[in-house]
């Protein structure tokens, strides 16, 4: 059985508000790195920082962050 | 953004220096530690061990003194909670876990090592501490330095 994982859509609405990597760490006051890790799922956010990007990102959390089921064998 | 990741960078390289001294330092000090143990070596080798043990000395109050001129230009550009986020936060949690745990580690192998040869405490000790600055230094630097890319 592998654990359900945290997928996030940070690339694709970036892309869509024309950010990049670094103007989104600047208006959520993180580094760069930070914002490359969680897009990647390197990095699971805490819930201020998942808020804090769904607000620069003009998105609700939910739309932003999503569980992918683990499969159960 | 650009001065944030400078300063990174700048901060990991002192890292580095600094446990590589600390382990010079250190080390070279535990090696003149063994050979008090065992009787002495002969003269090349102390001379060898001391040399390197005063390198190693300086080489860390060097890299702890521009550690605190970091931090001051840290605190002057104001960008401290941001080059101390969450990721930062994370790296240090993971780095110091591994620092716990390779102490542990030297202190199991050092009890097992101990029951077929005698040595001072102070082998012991200085061996654990060397791991116990060394591993969590090390570690939260190659953390911070992989750029998250390598990812799922």
């Amino acid at each position: 059985m592998s654990a359900d994982q945290l997928g996030n859509r940070i690339k694709e609405l970036r892309a869509r508000h024309n950010y990049t990597q670094a103007q989104l760490a600047e208006a959520v006051g993180v580094t760069r790195k930070t914002i490359n890790t969680v897009e990647n799922r390197v990095f699971i956010p805490s819930t201020v920082l998942a808020l804090k990007l769904a607000a620069a990102l003009k998105s609700p959390v939910e739309e932003l962050f999503y569980l992918e089921r683990g499969t159960d064998s | 953004m650009d001065e944030v990741a400078r300063l990174i960078n700048q901060r990991n390289r002192l890292l580095i220096v600094a446990a590589c001294s600390f382990v010079l330092w250190q080390g070279a000090w535990l090696g003149q530690d063994m050979i008090a143990d065992i009787g002495s070596v002969g003269e090349p080798w102390d001379t060898i061990l001391t040399l390197v043990l005063v390198l190693g000395s300086i080489g860390w109050v060097v890299s702890t003194m521009l550690y605190l001129s970091y931090a001051s230009k840290v605190t002057k550009t104001g960008t401290q909670a941001v080059i101390e986020d969450e990721l930062f936060q994370h790296n240090t949690r993971l780095a110091t876990r591994a620092g716990f745990m390779a102490m542990m580690g030297a202190l199991a192998l050092l009890l097992a090592v101990d029951t077929f040869i005698d040595f001072s405490a102070t082998i012991a000790i200085r061996a654990t501490m060397i791991l116990g600055v060394f591993v969590p230094l090390v570690t939260f630097v190659m953390r911070d330095s992989s750029d998250g890319e390598k990812a799922v």
